[in-house]
């Protein structure tokens, strides 16, 4: 099994996975048969995960969307879809590696999937600018999508972005207006539209893509108007006190399910 | 939408497996409407967003 990342919350669970792969090692090598000891920690540190995650706070939600273990976009693509091809380009500047996207099949449905893809390991997330896109990206988000509604086919977007790229290059080529123009063409575009915030759902970044007929937000994922530390280090300065502002900012799927941001669990 | 226990990154099969059911209830839901159906639904979702009281102004 390869070896999981912890979270600071998750130390106890950490702690006991710990001890259960120690005792594994001194099983392979003793005569004494502890296999049911080793059961009965696994069945603790299950238990334990259930009651850390049953009560979780949204800063804590917040660090489960970023995990870099989290699946991504394409996880999702190559597990629910068949015949994925990706297409490229925005056909007026770059290709945007940010966002990915193409023809699919949904259970034999022919449609176009797209969403943002953060990268695995420190190459691929350079490559990829962490998930952040630029205007290309977003245009070529809208080239599908019009692509989609040429040929009549429902469209699939997964919202994975910490926010829309704040560089200069960005401003420079119409970061808003991209993101401004997907808006407009989304709501309007004459197919359905099945949007699902898959981890994290970053303003303007996310919204350029995410305007839909259905929107569903996983649990564990995050959406908001800036990110917490964002939110903090304006309003107080320091980016210290992002934990104060995941709790103000109302981010997490259940609280967004009392001000129906979304359709359906 | 549930995620499997300990999150999405424990189990991305049985996640990727809910995702897929939970598509395909939003898809057959919104897939066979017809276009200005569709779009007369998505302005009023997008319309009924966001909430707020009107407190009136003549108390101070």
């Amino acid at each position: 099994m390869a070896k999981r990342t912890f979270l600071d919350f998750e130390q106890p669970i950490a702690d006991l996975e710990g001890k259960i792969e120690e005792l594994r090692y001194v099983q392979t090598e003793s005569a004494v048969d502890i296999s049911e000891e080793i059961d009965q920690l696994s069945k603790k540190s299950q238990q334990l995960t259930k009651d850390i995650y049953s009560d979780l706070t949204p800063w804590q939600i917040t660090k489960i969307a970023r995990h870099a273990e989290r699946p991504y976009t394409l996880d999702y693509v190559n597990e629910i879809f068949t015949d994925f091809v990706e297409l490229h380009g925005d056909r007026h500047f770059a290709d945007d590696l940010s966002i990915v996207g193409g023809l699919a099949r949904f259970n034999g449905t022919a449609c176009m999937v797209l969403g943002q893809q953060k990268g695995r390991d420190t190459r691929e997330r350079g490559l990829r600018n962490f998930g952040m896109s630029k205007p290309e990206g977003y245009r070529k988000a809208l080239r599908l999508m019009k692509t989609a509604e040429k040929f009549k086919l429902p469209v699939f977007t997964f919202v994975d972005t910490p926010g829309a790229y704040p560089g200069i290059d960005a401003e420079e080529r119409g970061q808003s207006e991209a993101i401004g123009r997907n808006i407009f063409e989304m709501a309007q575009l004459e197919v359905p539209i099945i949007t699902t915030i898959i981890g994290e759902g970053g303003s303007g970044g996310a919204l350029a893509i995410s305007v839909g007929d259905q929107v569903l937000m996983l649990q564990y994922s995050i959406y908001s108007v800036i990110s917490p530390e964002g939110c903090a280090s304006i309003l107080w300065k320091t980016s210290d006190k992002a934990q104060e502002a995941a709790e103000a900012l109302g981010i997490t799927a259940h609280r967004l399910k009392s001000l129906v941001l979304w359709t359906r669990s | 939408m549930n995620e499997p226990v300990g999150g999405a990154l424990r189990d991305p099969r049985q996640m990727a497996a809910f995702l897929k059911r939970a598509l395909n209830d939003a898809f057959r839901q919104v897939g066979d409407l017809k276009v200005k159906d569709l779009l007369e639904r998505r302005y009023e979702r997008i319309k009924g967003y966001g909430r707020f009281t009107d407190t009136k102004a003549d108390s101070k």
